[in-house]
């Protein structure tokens, strides 16, 4: 392929920590409260925990790449990104991005990424009580860029005619597509989107889908797209990486792990038959590697089976039912979805170890504030 | 290089903060510059006709004097006390921030940095557009005290020691800032926190141990030592001998070398300090 590198990732690990409340916190009062609750929480029952988000979690992204991060609840997506994005740091492990180290040159790493974090930025980025286009003017002129940038951002996410209402009017669909908005009046060779789209009705999702799509192949932008929305990666990922419990446990095409997995091809055949149903059924079963349905509607043969080459499946299918004299109606092979394939990596896994490490107690009381949040 | 994309994201911080002051133009003009002009009168009139009542009928001149002494005071105080509370307030703005969907944690220095804009050059803006807030306060103090209440400040005054020395003190307290700020971690995932105890227990015992109100002699002689620890006993003693009795600069060497000996160890510890713990904190500690 021989295309640049635009973000590399090797052996990261990140780790929180946080402490499991079990015994008594007193309720807070007025006045010197604070000296009070701190003291509280020191007498209440503390275990500190540590939690690997990711663990020794490597791979590369290429120019104009679309790369899926998928992964069930709490793997670790989120967290890469915000690694990538400089939002967060790495507790070891190197990552650069189009050659910035995302520690070393952390100040410089804004302008080589874009990141939309989708609906979760908009409490940050905006002002309710102020319109649309305000907002992002404000963001625009504190990163230094030109007004037609907020134009164009607007126009992408099809909210020019919104432009001029306040951002609390908006229904939740276009917020999320203001939230994304932000993102888009920076352009940089590295987009970080996890879970964008959420809340996108389809019309405008299926736009906003090419709309990375071209990101890409017309612009050389790189993009790493984290999602649960199996049909979206599907559309716009030439490539998926699958985390599972702070792990990469697939990097590659969908097909590819497809294969890898020897996930099974379904085919489904309809045939007018000239001959006995029950012989038919058996030759073709026979040939395939499962049945999976046999059903007989008067003289209709409808079958499905689950095959690893339906090339020749079908081509022993159609010469088989000839032979018999009968006649094919209909033939449909499916492949594998990314769904398939997401939910048989992840069967694979399940047996994976623990992953919170309880630490030694007594270690690091002093900053008590930190329970839960980031 | 570097400095000079510094000073640019500076401008463009600076900028910021006015635009969304801006917005609130209308609420400044209608509701918070007429309140605060009230505000600071009725203050002063209280203090005004207090001085008249506690002097007397008699004492004319002497309620004039006490007036001008009182407003020095509280004319000051809250410029000294905001170099003490803003750089925890800058760390806890920037630092603080809502859970939003996707589990994720938006503090705004997020916002300045996606932007391009460094923590530091966004608190420093952040805290250079407080400091000319808080000037324009203590600028309509003494406005008002002068040409409402009639205050007059000696015939010789030294208003350039004067100033000097409200500088210091400011550089003192701010260098007090730093080294509290780094309390904030303590408290960094409490968002019903609003007050830095810490902070508010200097300022508090500063205002009124420092001497804004009286002069420290009146104070039991065990109290004094630890009045003379807080750099407003400096600034206010310099500042009345300075306007009030137009004491030369000569005069003021006593109180400006403590304020700058005061202010050059305190912005030093605490700058590195702030640096050090921060660093701890988001590095080792894990805690951002
Ligand atoms: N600030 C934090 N303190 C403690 N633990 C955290 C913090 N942030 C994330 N975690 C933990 O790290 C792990 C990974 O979280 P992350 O948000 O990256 O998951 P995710 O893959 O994005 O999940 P989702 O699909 O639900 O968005 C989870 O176990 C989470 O509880
Ligand atoms: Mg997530």
């Amino acid at each position: 392929m021989g295309r640049a590198e635009v973000a590399v990732a090797e052996k990261l690990v990140k780790e929180y920590e946080s402490y499991e409340i079990t015994g008594f916190v007193p309720m807070t009062g007025f006045g010197l409260y604070a000296l009070f609750t701190v003291l509280g929480e020191k007498l209440g029952k503390y275990e500190r925990r540590v939690v690997r988000a990711l663990d020794g979690v490597s791979f590369t992204v290429r120019e104009g790449e679309v790369v899926g991060v998928l992964g069930p609840n709490g793997s670790g997506k989120t967290t890469l990104l915000k690694i990538l994005a400089g939002l967060t740091m790495p507790t070891r492990g190197r990552a650069e991005v189009a050659g910035l180290d995302v520690v070393k040159d952390h100040e410089r790493l804004p302008r080589v990424i874009t990141y939309i974090p989708g609906l979760a930025a908009i409490s940050l980025f905006a002002r309710p009580e102020m319109t649309v286009e305000w907002n992002l003017r404000r963001f625009a002129d504190l990163a230094g860029l030109p007004r037609e940038a907020v134009r164009e951002a607007l126009e992408l996410v099809e909210l020019v005619e919104d432009a001029h209402r306040r951002v609390y009017e908006l229904s939740t669909g276009k917020l999320a597509r203001l939230a994304i908005a932000f993102g888009l009046v920076k352009r940089s060779p590295l987009y970080l989107m996890d879970e964008p789209f959420t809340g996108v009705s389809p019309e405008v999702k299926v736009k906003l889908l090419e709309l990375v799509k071209w990101l890409a192949s017309e612009q050389g932008s790189s993009v790493l797209y984290a999602t649960h929305i199996l049909s979206e990666a599907e559309q716009v990922c030439s490539r998926v990486i699958v985390l599972h419990q702070g792990r990469v446990i697939a990097d590659d095409t969908p097909r590819n792990l497809a294969k890898e997995l020897e996930l099974m091809e379904s085919v489904d055949v309809e045939v007018r038959l000239a001959e006995e149903a029950e012989k038919l059924a058996r030759d073709l079963a026979e040939r395939a590697d499962r049945a999976l349905k046999v059903e007989v509607e008067g003289d209709v043969l409808k079958l499905t089976v689950a095959v690893r080459s339906s090339r020749d499946f079908v081509q022993y299918a159609v010469e088989r039912v000839h032979a018999g004299g009968s006649k094919l109606l209909y033939v449909r092979v499916r492949e594998p979805t990314l769904e398939d394939v997401y939910l048989a990596l992840l069967s694979k896994h399940k047996a994976a170890e623990e992953k919170v490490v309880v630490a030694p107690p007594g270690v690091c009381y002093i900053f008590t504030g930190g329970v839960g949040g980031g | 290089m570097r400095w000079g994309s510094y000073l640019r994201a500076f401008a463009r911080s600076f900028k910021r903060s006015l635009k969304d002051y801006t917005v609130e133009v209308y609420v400044w003009w209608f509701a918070y510059l007429p309140t605060e002009l009230l505000n600071i009168a009725l203050g002063l009139a209280s203090w005004y006709y207090y001085t008249r009542f506690v002097v007397g009928p008699s004492g004319a001149g002497r309620a004039e004097w006490f007036f001008s002494y009182i407003l020095l005071g509280i004319a000051i105080v809250p410029l000294l006390n905001m170099g003490v509370e803003q750089p925890e307030m800058a760390l806890r703005s920037l630092y603080r921030g809502q859970v939003s969907t996707g589990g994720f944690r938006v503090p705004l220095w997020a916002y300045y940095y996606l932007a391009g804009v460094p923590r530091g050059v966004a608190a420093v803006s952040g805290f250079v557009f407080s400091l000319l807030q808080f000037l324009v306060r203590a600028a309509l103090y003494l406005a008002l005290g002068v040409y409402l209440f009639g205050v007059e400040l000696g015939p010789s005054a030294n208003y350039a020691g004067a100033a000097l020395i409200c500088a210091l003190g400011f550089l003192a307290c701010l260098g007090v800032g730093l080294v509290l700020a780094n309390t904030f971690w303590l408290f960094i995932y409490r968002e019903d926190v609003h007050v830095n105890p810490f902070t508010w227990l200097f300022t508090t015992a500063a205002t009124v141990l420092g001497g804004t109100y009286f002069p420290l002699e009146v104070l039991p002689a065990w109290l004094r030592p630890l009045s003379y620890a807080f750099p407003h006993a400096y600034v206010f003693e310099g500042l009345r001998k300075a306007l009030l009795r137009g004491a030369p600069l000569e005069a003021l060497s006593r109180e400006l070398l403590a304020l700058t000996a005061y202010a050059a160890v305190a912005i030093l510890l605490g700058a590195l300090l702030l640096r050090e713990i921060e660093r701890y904190v988001v590095y080792k500690a894990r805690k951002v």
